[in-house]
């Protein structure tokens, strides 16, 4: 703590941190979260009420004059010295974010086919095929050139669908694990599929590939999936698609996406029962998604979208309703910044070309150059007015460090509407309360039926 | 609120953490964050550690069935090219089949 020559004790020299949430909890308890440090804890109502009228408030001075609850508010953040620029620490994550790191993350369109057809689809609709050998050849060089310090490489396929091009991975592969390999730098693979083609001649071709993550997306019950995830062969695809996931599940982690927006919204639970049946929810994460249309691709499907605000409401009672079914109760991220912003990030497309995030895949005006010109790539893109510094309303957040300014992409784009923020802003109390009762039924099965390993 | 005397010994007593994150270092807490990576069967919230110990399979609250590198809570290793199920922590590289 920084010393000081004045009379005042070294208890004036704490606030509560701007960050720091009190939610009433039942008669004699509150919640006390801080969106800086991600930390929640269950505190006496005496507590909860000093910390929210901390100024006025004498008792506040008294709970900082007893050691252990002093170092309690400290350790979760709630309190911070009294000088603390919190807001300018937040936007300083963002800065560093900006910089190079040890991490390196590639995200590979193998080929820009796409065997679906989906209605919300964001990617520009002609395609641009199959990556060429020639195309391969450039990307890993290009990789190797911006491999120089990496300790860690993650490699995200994408698409199109990135299964209609396994050869294409199969082939990368080898040389990206020539590359890793002679310079002690881990891999880590995943893929974004739609899980039609996963039968078990390319499960097993992708297992040699190194991939240990799937996300695969699954829109409602069958007869709404099959009318949003449609196949262009006109068949439907609900349940060759959950038969596909059961083998994978068993081996790898599998996260269930469900795109949700005014078409779907009301027919999730009849999916989320499905799932459970299936034993699918046992071992799958499932998260919700917001459907944009934030694209020159899907901005026809503008009148489908749900806001921001609307969908975080839906999705939170979504979980509630279900929380029987699911691993997990959803908690806020702690405060990260999009990969988009630093040049520890790229979009490679099947022709070549990079971009800065997933959304502007396949679109000219997104691209910010070619693997086959690395030199000309245009660095000071559009994100680059990602500046959140001079932005009131974000600065004076008071979940800023779990949002950041949300997407950057959104941000530009969306300018001041509420729908660039994130979802946790819209539910936070509900979630904090929620994840509570979570953890205090579960401690309590834990302490009453304790298992071993 | 009054101001009547309390008793602040059992108000810290009564002061208990629902999540209390585990110290990480800039460049894991990083990689964390971009890549939210856990096991399917890892129960525990993004960001808890999995209270491993180095070395010794995951505790049943990580409920997994991988092995713990020697960063004990920092990640976990994995066997068979499976997923992290612990803390939730950046993977490490897959051992090759």
């Amino acid at each position: 703590m920084k010393q000081t020559h004045s009379n005042k004790s070294h208890n004036e020299y704490f606030k509560v941190s701007h960050y720091t949430h009190v939610f009433e909890y039942g008669d004699s308890y509150c919640l006390l979260y801080n969106a800086k440090s991600n930390m929640l804890a269950h505190i006496p109502k005496e507590i909860g009420g000093a910390i929210k009228n901390s100024s006025s408030n004498p008792i506040f001075r008294q709970l900082l004059s007893h050691e252990g609850i002093k170092q309690k508010l400290i350790k979760g953040g709630f309190i911070v010295e009294i000088e603390r620029d919190e807001t300018q620490e937040a936007l300083n994550i963002i800065r560093d974010a900006r910089k190079v790191s040890s991490w390196l993350g590639i995200t590979i369109a193998p080929t820009m086919a796409c065997n679906f057809s989906c209605p919300y689809c964001f990617e520009p609709k002609e395609s641009m095929g199959t990556m060429s050998d020639l195309t391969s050849q450039k990307l890993i060089s290009f990789l190797e050139s911006k491999l120089e310090g990496r300790k860690n490489l993650s490699v995200t396929w994408y698409g199109g669908e990135p299964t209609l091009a396994v050869e294409r991975i199969e082939q990368l592969t080898k040389s990206i694990d020539k590359l890793v390999n002679d310079r002690n730098i881990a891999l880590y693979c995943e893929i974004i599929t739609n899980g039609y083609n996963l039968n078990s001649t390319i499960r097993k071709r992708l297992a040699s590939c190194y991939i240990s993550r799937y996300q695969i997306t699954i829109d409602g019950p069958p007869d709404i999936h099959n009318i949003r995830r449609i196949p262009k062969s006109g068949k439907k695809s609900f349940w060759r698609i959950v038969n596909n996931i059961k083998p994978l599940m068993e081996l790898y982690q599998v996260d269930i996406r469900v795109n949700i927006d005014r078409n779907n919204v009301d027919h999730i639970d009849a999916l989320v029962e499905i799932l459970s049946k299936e034993g699918i929810l046992s071992h799958c994460s499932l998260n919700f998604s917001h459907v944009d249309a934030i694209t020159s691709a899907s901005s026809g499907y503008k009148g489908n979208c749900l806001s921001l605000p609307v969908f975080a409401k839906n999705a939170h009672e979504l979980y509630r309703k279900n929380r029987n079914y699911l691993v997990n109760p959803p908690f806020p991220e702690s405060p990260h910044t999009c990969s988009a912003l630093g040049p520890n990030s790229y979009v490679i497309d099947s022709q070549g070309r990079l971009y800065r995030c997933w959304t502007g895949i396949g679109d000219d005006q997104e691209s910010i150059g070619s693997i086959y010109n690395p030199e000309n790539i245009e660095y000071s893109d559009t994100l680059s007015n990602f500046n959140i510094e001079t932005n009131l309303s974000c600065n004076e957040c008071n979940v800023l460090p779990i949002c950041l300014g949300g997407c950057p992409y959104k941000f530009i784009i969306l300018e001041n509407s509420k729908d660039r923020c994130v979802k946790w802003k819209y539910t936070l109390q509900e979630t904090i309360k929620d994840y509570a009762d979570w953890s205090r039924v579960k401690t309590t099965n834990v302490l009453t039926n304790p298992k071993t390993c | 609120m009054t101001n009547a005397k309390l008793d602040m010994d059992k108000l810290n007593q009564d002061f208990e953490f629902v999540i209390d994150r585990a110290e990480t270092d800039e460049e894991t807490a990083f990689s964390d964050t971009i890549k939210n990576v856990r096991g399917s069967n890892c129960k525990k919230n993004w960001g808890e550690p999995c209270n491993n110990t180095s070395n010794q399979s995951c505790d049943n609250r990580g409920e997994g069935v991988t092995q713990c590198g020697s960063e004990g809570v920092s990640y976990c290793d994995k066997v068979n090219n499976q997923g992290c199920h612990g803390a939730g922590r950046f993977t490490i590289k897959p051992k090759r089949p």
